[in-house]
């Protein structure tokens, strides 16, 4: 092993522990001991991460206040070192730690308020989708509705969520200060980039339910055997075309 | 290294720039403000479909534009992180900056990203593996790199050479160019007790092709303060002097201004940004 990368192995370790004694007599003092030199890096490491959660997730940091927030970001980061010279991934699992955190306590809708934060972030990288026009469905013959195959956007990002996750991420807007009914119920919830922006919309139901088979790849006529007895086929792809979830279609194979 | 292709259309000026960030993007859709050129931060634009890209390439139509990295990891003795080159070449040519540049730092050891810009020994075995990692970058994205020396917190005792050497070193062996930044200059002169004329005095004028210029903090650690780079404010009076000393030994050439943290409004970067032109002027009348 060469010199140099015996010297970067121990300055990994020493300055993600801020511990000087792990590099013995090799840092110059020049005035200000090793140990003190040291704690710059274990400090700008902390606050990189923490700062770099605290872009993508500001509800979750408002929900738990700043000094939770930093003990979650240090835990997080001890459980999921940086794996890349690019940061923009590093919080991805972070609604699953929180599930590890939170999961069995009455802050268990904490995870989902984090995938939906992450979801906004995330959609703004995907490439952005023709929007299905309507009239395409609307000029097939009824007998060859029943087999195509409905295509997601490509950025869309569903959720569903036990608690009311899309008014609570609205409720800690930065000036928002309303209170949320935790027992209202769940919501699903459907994020999508159009151009520079990105929308959210609250689905009901049947429509998320129906947007789940498309994205399983079912055929239409198929998806709707899933689907409530009097369900409202129409009402419900209207609601998905508005909400721009749908790109496309392929006809059927028969 | 390979025979580069051409820069862009639009070669940076050695006027005074600003760093561009995200939530300013806006701002300059249209060309509006009054920046004589930009650089931004290369990963932010990886994700090849994103917003920002897009908002990128609209911005490119009025400002000269320099792509700045901050992760690569250089000098890092593990192998060179192919997907990440790789999509730094991706968006290289599809940006087609004037200037890309690195810093002349590590960040990574075992798979284990520190993402910091991480001091190096300044030893022949350092300048060694540094000139075969650039000459690497630099065949990949056929042209030639910009190396900035970073500010530093540690110095090792194994450092045969002095900073300075070290720069210099690296660049006349690898044929990059230098990006120099005085501040870091400053912080590391304090840091680690040495004259910073000296270095500046000390690094070839020809080898410099811009400057970099941002505020540092001070920082107590155990009672011990300590600069830190924290790009947060604006550049010191001490660091402007430097500055001044920088462009009489080096001439003018193109200048960044630095800020990251606490981002401030664009008119205020702009009017830094002039602090900065008004010293570049009196060097381009010193050169007349």
């Amino acid at each position: 092993m060469s010199e140099l990368r015996k010297l970067q192995m121990c300055c990994e370790e020493a300055f993600r522990l801020g511990d000087a004694s792990l590099l013995g007599n090799r840092i110059v003092d020049a005035g200000i001991p090793a140990t003190s030199r040291v704690k710059v890096y274990a400090n700008n490491l902390r606050e990189t991460y923490r700062k770099t959660l605290q872009r993508s997730y500001p509800v979750i940091e408002r929900l738990v206040g700043d000094d939770c927030f930093r003990s979650l970001a240090l835990v997080y980061t001890q459980q999921n070192p940086s794996r890349s010279g690019d940061l923009q991934n590093f919080g991805a699992a972070f609604g699953d730690f929180l599930v590890a955190e939170y999961g069995t306590t009455e802050y268990a809708y904490l995870p989902d308020v984090a995938r939906l934060e992450w979801a906004i972030e995330t959609v703004l990288l995907e490439p952005m989708s023709p929007r299905l026009d309507p009239a395409r469905l609307g000029a097939l013959a009824a007998e060859d509705l029943v087999d195509i195959r409905l295509h997601l956007s490509t950025g869309l990002r569903l959720l569903d969520s036990s608690y009311p996750v899309l008014s609570i991420w609205q409720a800690n807007q930065p000036g928002r200060e309303t209170q949320v009914d935790l027992a209202a119920g769940g919501e699903h919830i459907a994020v999508i980039r159009n151009a520079d922006e990105v929308e959210i919309h609250r689905l009901d139901g049947d429509a998320y339910l129906l947007a789940t088979a498309f994205a399983q790849g079912m055929p239409l006529g198929m998806a709707c055997d899933d689907l409530p007895d009097g369900a409202n086929l129409v009402a419900l792809l209207s609601t998905l075309l508005r909400a721009g979830c749908l790109a496309d279609f392929s006809p059927g194979s028969s | 290294m390979t025979a580069g292709k051409s820069n862009s259309a639009q070669p940076i000026p050695a006027r005074a720039g600003i760093g561009l960030r995200g939530p300013h993007h806006a701002a300059f859709l249209d060309g509006s403000p009054a920046a004589a050129w930009l650089e931004a931060h290369s990963e932010n634009y990886f994700a090849a479909d994103g917003v920002a890209l897009a908002a990128l390439e609209r911005i490119r139509a009025h400002y000269p534009l320099s792509l700045h990295g901050v992760g690569l990891s250089l000098g890092s003795t593990d192998e060179l992180d192919a997907e990440h080159l790789g999509k730094l070449a991706r968006l290289v040519d599809r940006i087609e900056p004037a200037l890309v540049s690195e810093h002349l730092c590590w960040g990574s050891v075992g798979g284990q990203h520190l993402n910091d810009l991480l001091p190096l020994p300044y030893t022949e075995e350092a300048v060694t593996h540094l000139v075969s990692r650039i000459d690497q970058v630099q065949n990949t994205l056929r042209r030639e790199l910009l190396i900035e020396n970073v500010s530093g917190y540690v110095e090792f005792t194994s450092s045969s050479l002095r900073e300075w050497e070290f720069l210099t070193s690296v660049a006349e062996r690898s044929g990059a160019k230098i990006l120099l930044d005085v501040n870091n200059i400053y912080v590391n002169a304090r840091n680690h007790g040495f004259e910073a004329n000296e270095y500046i005095d000390a690094v070839p004028a020809r080898l410099v092709a811009e400057i970099h210029l941002a505020g540092h903090s001070i920082q107590t650690y155990d009672e011990h303060d300590i600069l830190v780079d924290t790009h947060d404010t604006q550049v010191t009076d001490d660091v402007w002097e430097l500055y001044e000393r920088a462009l009489q030994k080096i001439g003018a050439v193109p200048t960044l201004i630095e800020w990251d943290s606490q981002l401030p409004s664009v008119d205020e970067l702009l009017a830094e940004a002039d602090k900065a032109q008004c010293k570049l002027d009196h060097a381009h009348e010193r050169a007349a």
